[in-house]
Protein backbone atom coordinates (compact mmCIF):
# COMPACT_ATOMS: atom_id res chain seq x y z
CA UNK A 1 0.00 0.00 0.00
CA UNK A 2 1.21 3.44 -1.16
CA UNK A 3 2.46 5.72 1.96
CA UNK A 4 0.75 8.69 2.90
CA UNK A 5 2.39 12.26 2.50
CA UNK A 6 4.11 13.74 5.10
CA UNK A 7 1.64 16.58 5.58
CA UNK A 8 -1.14 14.03 5.76
CA UNK A 9 1.07 11.56 8.36
CA UNK A 10 1.64 14.55 10.53
CA UNK A 11 -1.66 15.91 10.23
CA UNK A 12 -2.97 12.64 11.15
CA UNK A 13 -0.31 12.56 14.17
CA UNK A 14 -1.63 16.34 15.59
CA UNK A 15 -5.19 15.61 15.38
CA UNK A 16 -4.33 12.24 17.64
CA UNK A 17 -2.76 14.74 20.06
CA UNK A 18 -5.73 17.24 19.70
CA UNK A 19 -8.62 13.90 20.84
CA UNK A 20 -7.06 14.41 24.61
CA UNK A 21 -8.80 17.65 24.46
CA UNK A 22 -12.19 15.28 25.08
CA UNK A 23 -13.04 13.63 28.57
CA UNK A 24 -11.08 10.12 28.77
CA UNK A 25 -14.37 8.22 28.46
CA UNK A 26 -15.67 10.06 25.40
CA UNK A 27 -11.78 9.75 23.88
CA UNK A 28 -11.64 6.33 24.98
CA UNK A 29 -14.64 5.13 23.06
CA UNK A 30 -14.91 7.64 20.37
CA UNK A 31 -11.07 8.62 20.13
CA UNK A 32 -9.88 5.93 17.63
CA UNK A 33 -13.18 6.16 15.22
CA UNK A 34 -12.50 9.81 15.11
CA UNK A 35 -8.75 9.33 13.94
CA UNK A 36 -10.34 6.90 11.27
CA UNK A 37 -12.54 9.26 9.73
CA UNK A 38 -9.97 12.63 9.97
CA UNK A 39 -7.45 9.89 8.35
CA UNK A 40 -9.83 9.52 5.67
CA UNK A 41 -11.07 13.09 5.38
CA UNK A 42 -7.09 13.93 5.15
CA UNK A 43 -6.53 11.32 2.39
CA UNK A 44 -9.97 12.66 0.46
CA UNK A 45 -8.49 16.06 0.69
CA UNK A 46 -5.24 15.98 -0.38
CA UNK A 47 -5.93 13.59 -3.11
CA UNK A 48 -8.09 16.74 -4.77
CA UNK A 49 -5.77 19.82 -3.85
CA UNK A 50 -2.88 19.28 -2.12
CA UNK A 51 -1.67 20.88 0.67
CA UNK A 52 -4.57 23.65 0.18
CA UNK A 53 -7.16 20.83 0.84
CA UNK A 54 -5.81 19.43 3.80
CA UNK A 55 -5.19 23.21 5.29
CA UNK A 56 -9.15 23.81 4.57
CA UNK A 57 -10.08 21.06 6.35
CA UNK A 58 -8.20 21.77 9.34
CA UNK A 59 -9.78 25.58 8.91
CA UNK A 60 -13.07 23.67 8.86
CA UNK A 61 -12.03 21.02 12.11
CA UNK A 62 -10.48 23.30 14.57
CA UNK A 63 -13.24 24.99 15.42
CA UNK A 64 -15.53 21.62 15.66
CA UNK A 65 -12.95 20.54 17.71
CA UNK A 66 -13.05 23.47 20.37
CA UNK A 67 -16.52 23.50 20.55
CA UNK A 68 -17.39 20.30 20.61
CA UNK A 69 -15.03 19.48 23.16
CA UNK A 70 -15.72 22.12 25.33
CA UNK A 71 -19.09 20.70 24.66
CA UNK A 72 -18.49 16.97 25.97
CA UNK A 73 -16.21 18.97 29.30
CA UNK A 74 -19.45 20.32 30.10
CA UNK A 75 -21.86 17.40 29.52
CA UNK A 76 -19.64 15.38 31.97
CA UNK A 77 -19.63 18.52 34.50
CA UNK A 78 -23.60 18.54 34.15
CA UNK A 79 -24.13 14.90 34.79
CA UNK A 80 -21.90 14.29 37.17
CA UNK A 81 -20.00 16.51 39.42
CA UNK A 82 -22.32 19.71 39.95
CA UNK A 83 -25.24 17.12 40.22
CA UNK A 84 -24.03 15.11 42.61
CA UNK A 85 -22.53 18.24 44.73
CA UNK A 86 -25.92 20.02 44.48
CA UNK A 87 -26.86 18.45 48.15
CA UNK A 88 -23.31 19.93 49.40
CA UNK A 89 -24.16 23.33 47.70
CA UNK A 90 -27.25 23.49 49.69
CA UNK A 91 -25.45 22.28 53.04
CA UNK A 92 -22.90 24.64 52.66
CA UNK A 93 -25.90 27.73 51.53
CA UNK A 94 -27.61 26.74 55.33
CA UNK A 95 -24.11 26.85 56.84
CA UNK A 96 -23.57 30.21 55.29
CA UNK A 97 -26.17 31.77 56.56
CA UNK A 98 -25.64 30.65 59.98
CA UNK A 99 -22.58 32.06 60.08
CA UNK A 100 -23.92 35.02 58.17
CA UNK A 101 -26.96 35.54 61.48
CA UNK A 102 -23.75 35.03 64.50
CA UNK A 103 -21.63 37.31 63.01
CA UNK A 104 -24.73 39.97 62.01
CA UNK A 105 -25.75 39.37 65.49
CA UNK A 106 -22.28 39.71 67.35
CA UNK A 107 -20.78 42.65 65.09
CA UNK A 108 -24.36 44.56 65.67
CA UNK A 109 -24.16 44.26 69.06
CA UNK A 110 -20.35 45.10 69.33
CA UNK A 111 -20.88 48.49 66.89
CA UNK A 112 -19.83 51.12 69.07
CA UNK A 113 -19.13 54.16 66.48
CA UNK A 114 -21.76 55.80 64.00
CA UNK A 115 -19.91 54.20 60.96
CA UNK A 116 -19.60 50.59 62.60
CA UNK A 117 -23.31 51.19 62.94
CA UNK A 118 -24.45 51.86 59.36
CA UNK A 119 -21.82 49.14 57.81
CA UNK A 120 -23.50 46.30 60.31
CA UNK A 121 -27.01 47.84 59.38
CA UNK A 122 -26.30 48.04 55.86
CA UNK A 123 -24.45 44.46 55.19
CA UNK A 124 -26.96 43.05 57.46
CA UNK A 125 -29.47 44.11 55.20
CA UNK A 126 -28.17 43.57 51.57
CA UNK A 127 -27.12 39.96 52.85
CA UNK A 128 -30.67 39.02 53.96
CA UNK A 129 -32.34 40.67 50.80
CA UNK A 130 -29.55 38.36 48.42
CA UNK A 131 -30.40 35.58 50.52
CA UNK A 132 -34.36 36.35 50.02
CA UNK A 133 -33.94 36.73 46.45
CA UNK A 134 -32.16 33.96 46.22
CA UNK A 135 -34.55 31.78 48.04
CA UNK A 136 -37.16 32.44 45.40
CA UNK A 137 -35.45 29.68 43.54
CA UNK A 138 -35.16 27.81 46.23
CA UNK A 139 -37.86 24.29 45.88
CA UNK A 140 -40.92 25.92 47.39
CA UNK A 141 -40.69 22.54 50.72
CA UNK A 142 -38.18 25.03 51.87
CA UNK A 143 -40.61 27.36 52.68
CA UNK A 144 -40.23 27.69 56.49
CA UNK A 145 -36.74 29.02 56.23
CA UNK A 146 -37.78 32.36 54.48
CA UNK A 147 -40.22 32.48 57.71
CA UNK A 148 -37.15 32.27 60.25
CA UNK A 149 -34.69 34.63 57.84
CA UNK A 150 -37.75 37.30 58.15
CA UNK A 151 -37.95 36.53 61.90
CA UNK A 152 -33.86 36.95 62.19
CA UNK A 153 -34.31 40.16 60.89
CA UNK A 154 -36.99 41.41 62.82
CA UNK A 155 -35.51 40.09 66.09
CA UNK A 156 -31.91 41.13 64.76
CA UNK A 157 -33.26 45.45 63.74
CA UNK A 158 -35.55 44.96 66.75
CA UNK A 159 -33.38 44.65 69.34
CA UNK A 160 -30.29 46.39 67.61
CA UNK A 161 -32.45 49.69 66.43
CA UNK A 162 -33.29 51.42 69.58
CA UNK A 163 -29.75 50.20 70.79
CA UNK A 164 -28.12 51.99 67.95
CA UNK A 165 -30.33 55.18 67.94
CA UNK A 166 -29.79 55.92 71.72
CA UNK A 167 -26.32 55.31 71.01
CA UNK A 168 -26.09 57.55 68.15
CA UNK A 169 -28.20 60.15 70.13
CA UNK A 170 -25.44 60.18 72.88
CA UNK A 171 -22.61 60.43 70.71
CA UNK A 172 -24.65 63.13 68.94
CA UNK A 173 -23.94 61.46 65.50
CA UNK A 174 -26.50 63.93 63.61
CA UNK A 175 -29.55 62.49 62.05
CA UNK A 176 -30.51 58.96 62.53
CA UNK A 177 -33.06 59.21 59.57
CA UNK A 178 -30.86 56.80 57.45
CA UNK A 179 -32.09 54.17 59.91
CA UNK A 180 -35.87 52.99 58.81
CA UNK A 181 -35.39 52.47 55.35
CA UNK A 182 -32.12 50.53 56.16
CA UNK A 183 -33.83 48.32 58.94
CA UNK A 184 -37.85 48.01 57.15
CA UNK A 185 -36.60 47.32 53.31
CA UNK A 186 -35.01 44.06 54.43
CA UNK A 187 -37.44 42.94 56.74
CA UNK A 188 -40.37 43.75 54.05
CA UNK A 189 -38.17 41.83 51.16
CA UNK A 190 -37.99 38.80 53.58
CA UNK A 191 -41.48 38.46 54.66
CA UNK A 192 -42.81 39.13 50.97
CA UNK A 193 -40.52 36.28 49.94
CA UNK A 194 -41.72 34.23 53.18
CA UNK A 195 -44.91 34.48 51.99
CA UNK A 196 -44.85 33.96 48.35
CA UNK A 197 -42.71 31.00 49.21
CA UNK A 198 -45.37 29.60 51.43
CA UNK A 199 -48.33 30.52 49.08
CA UNK A 200 -46.27 28.58 46.24
CA UNK A 201 -45.60 25.72 48.14
CA UNK A 202 -49.50 25.27 49.26
CA UNK A 203 -51.08 25.87 45.88
CA UNK A 204 -48.63 23.29 45.02
CA UNK A 205 -49.69 20.73 47.62
CA UNK A 206 -53.31 21.51 47.05
CA UNK A 207 -52.95 20.79 43.21
CA UNK A 208 -50.45 18.00 42.94
CA UNK A 209 -50.65 17.24 39.20
CA UNK A 210 -48.63 21.05 38.96
CA UNK A 211 -45.98 20.40 41.21
CA UNK B 1 -46.90 1.72 25.86
CA UNK B 2 -47.50 3.56 22.38
CA UNK B 3 -48.49 6.89 24.31
CA UNK B 4 -45.31 6.28 26.36
CA UNK B 5 -42.97 5.54 22.95
CA UNK B 6 -45.21 8.31 21.18
CA UNK B 7 -43.47 10.58 24.12
CA UNK B 8 -40.23 9.90 23.77
CA UNK B 9 -40.15 10.65 19.79
CA UNK B 10 -41.74 14.11 20.24
CA UNK B 11 -38.83 14.66 22.86
CA UNK B 12 -36.68 14.10 20.22
CA UNK B 13 -38.43 16.76 17.74
CA UNK B 14 -37.74 18.71 15.89
CA UNK B 15 -34.19 17.17 15.04
CA UNK B 16 -31.38 19.19 14.04
CA UNK B 17 -30.16 19.37 10.58
CA UNK B 18 -27.01 17.26 11.37
CA UNK B 19 -29.09 14.33 13.25
CA UNK B 20 -32.20 14.69 10.26
CA UNK B 21 -29.40 13.99 7.90
CA UNK B 22 -27.43 11.80 10.05
CA UNK B 23 -30.90 9.66 10.22
CA UNK B 24 -31.37 10.23 6.93
CA UNK B 25 -27.76 8.67 5.43
CA UNK B 26 -28.85 5.51 7.70
CA UNK B 27 -32.07 4.92 5.98
CA UNK B 28 -31.08 2.75 3.44
CA UNK B 29 -28.76 0.58 5.54
CA UNK B 30 -25.69 0.45 8.10
CA UNK B 31 -22.86 2.43 7.51
CA UNK B 32 -19.57 3.41 9.36
CA UNK B 33 -18.17 7.01 10.57
CA UNK B 34 -16.68 8.50 7.52
CA UNK B 35 -19.35 7.16 4.77
CA UNK B 36 -21.73 8.32 7.12
CA UNK B 37 -20.19 11.56 6.78
CA UNK B 38 -19.68 11.97 3.20
CA UNK B 39 -23.42 10.79 2.56
CA UNK B 40 -24.90 13.40 4.82
CA UNK B 41 -22.99 15.96 2.99
CA UNK B 42 -24.32 14.31 -0.36
CA UNK B 43 -27.92 14.57 0.85
CA UNK B 44 -27.83 18.22 1.78
CA UNK B 45 -26.13 19.28 -1.06
CA UNK B 46 -22.94 20.21 0.61
CA UNK B 47 -25.02 22.17 3.21
CA UNK B 48 -24.42 19.90 6.31
CA UNK B 49 -21.04 19.01 6.14
CA UNK B 50 -20.02 18.07 9.97
CA UNK B 51 -16.68 17.48 11.32
CA UNK B 52 -16.12 14.04 13.62
CA UNK B 53 -16.58 16.02 16.59
CA UNK B 54 -20.03 16.66 15.77
CA UNK B 55 -20.78 13.29 14.19
CA UNK B 56 -19.27 11.22 17.12
CA UNK B 57 -21.27 14.08 19.69
CA UNK B 58 -24.31 13.11 17.86
CA UNK B 59 -23.62 9.36 17.48
CA UNK B 60 -23.00 8.79 21.43
CA UNK B 61 -26.42 10.86 22.18
CA UNK B 62 -28.06 8.97 19.56
CA UNK B 63 -26.88 5.55 20.57
CA UNK B 64 -27.80 6.75 24.46
CA UNK B 65 -31.26 7.29 23.68
CA UNK B 66 -31.74 3.92 21.22
CA UNK B 67 -31.97 5.90 18.32
CA UNK B 68 -29.13 4.19 16.31
CA UNK B 69 -27.23 0.98 17.54
CA UNK B 70 -23.56 -0.36 16.44
CA UNK B 71 -24.01 -3.11 13.95
CA UNK B 72 -22.17 -6.53 14.97
CA UNK B 73 -20.87 -7.32 11.66
CA UNK B 74 -17.65 -6.07 10.72
CA UNK B 75 -16.02 -5.88 7.34
CA UNK B 76 -14.34 -8.38 5.41
CA UNK B 77 -10.74 -7.42 6.18
CA UNK B 78 -10.15 -7.37 2.71
CA UNK B 79 -12.66 -5.22 1.41
CA UNK B 80 -12.08 -2.72 4.24
CA UNK B 81 -10.53 -1.70 7.70
CA UNK B 82 -11.84 -4.67 10.45
CA UNK B 83 -11.32 -2.15 13.35
CA UNK B 84 -14.21 0.26 11.65
CA UNK B 85 -17.70 0.41 13.45
CA UNK B 86 -21.15 0.36 11.61
CA UNK B 87 -24.27 2.36 12.59
CA UNK B 88 -27.41 1.40 12.26
CA UNK B 89 -31.35 2.68 12.72
CA UNK B 90 -33.20 0.77 15.52
CA UNK B 91 -37.07 0.59 15.36
CA UNK B 92 -36.84 3.85 17.44
CA UNK B 93 -34.88 5.79 15.12
CA UNK B 94 -36.79 4.97 12.07
CA UNK B 95 -40.14 6.27 13.79
CA UNK B 96 -38.27 9.05 14.54
CA UNK B 97 -37.08 10.02 11.25
CA UNK B 98 -40.94 9.09 10.14
CA UNK B 99 -42.31 11.82 12.39
CA UNK B 100 -39.43 14.03 11.19
CA UNK B 101 -40.62 13.50 7.99
CA UNK B 102 -44.12 13.78 8.18
CA UNK B 103 -43.93 17.24 10.16
CA UNK B 104 -41.19 18.18 7.00
CA UNK B 105 -44.65 17.92 4.72
CA UNK B 106 -46.95 19.51 7.27
CA UNK B 107 -45.10 22.55 7.25
CA UNK B 108 -44.82 22.45 3.55
CA UNK B 109 -48.78 22.02 3.23
CA UNK B 110 -49.26 25.16 5.93
CA UNK B 111 -46.35 26.90 3.30
CA UNK B 112 -48.53 26.33 0.34
CA UNK B 113 -51.66 27.50 2.12
CA UNK B 114 -49.67 30.68 3.11
CA UNK B 115 -49.31 31.01 -0.75
CA UNK B 116 -45.79 30.47 -1.11
CA UNK B 117 -44.78 28.48 -3.93
CA UNK B 118 -42.31 25.43 -3.00
CA UNK B 119 -40.96 23.25 -5.28
CA UNK B 120 -40.16 20.18 -4.23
Amino acid sequence: MKEDPAIVRRSIRIYRMLLRLYPSAHRHRFGPEMAQVFRDGCRTAHHAAGWRGVASLWLRLVPDLCLTAAGEHLAVLKGTRIMKQKPMLIRTSNWMLGAAIVAGLVSGALAQTPWAIVLCAVLTGLLMVAHALTALRRPPADWWRMWLVALFVFIYYGLLAPMWAKLLQDTGAGSQAWMPPLIFIPLFTCLAVALFKSAQFWWNRARPSRA
Amino acid sequence: MKAMSDETLNRHLPLSPAVFHLLLALAPGELHGYALMTRMAELSEGLVRVGPGTLYTAIKRLLNSGVIEESDQRPDPDQDDERRRYYRLTDLGRRLLQAELSRYARTVKVARRQGLAIEV
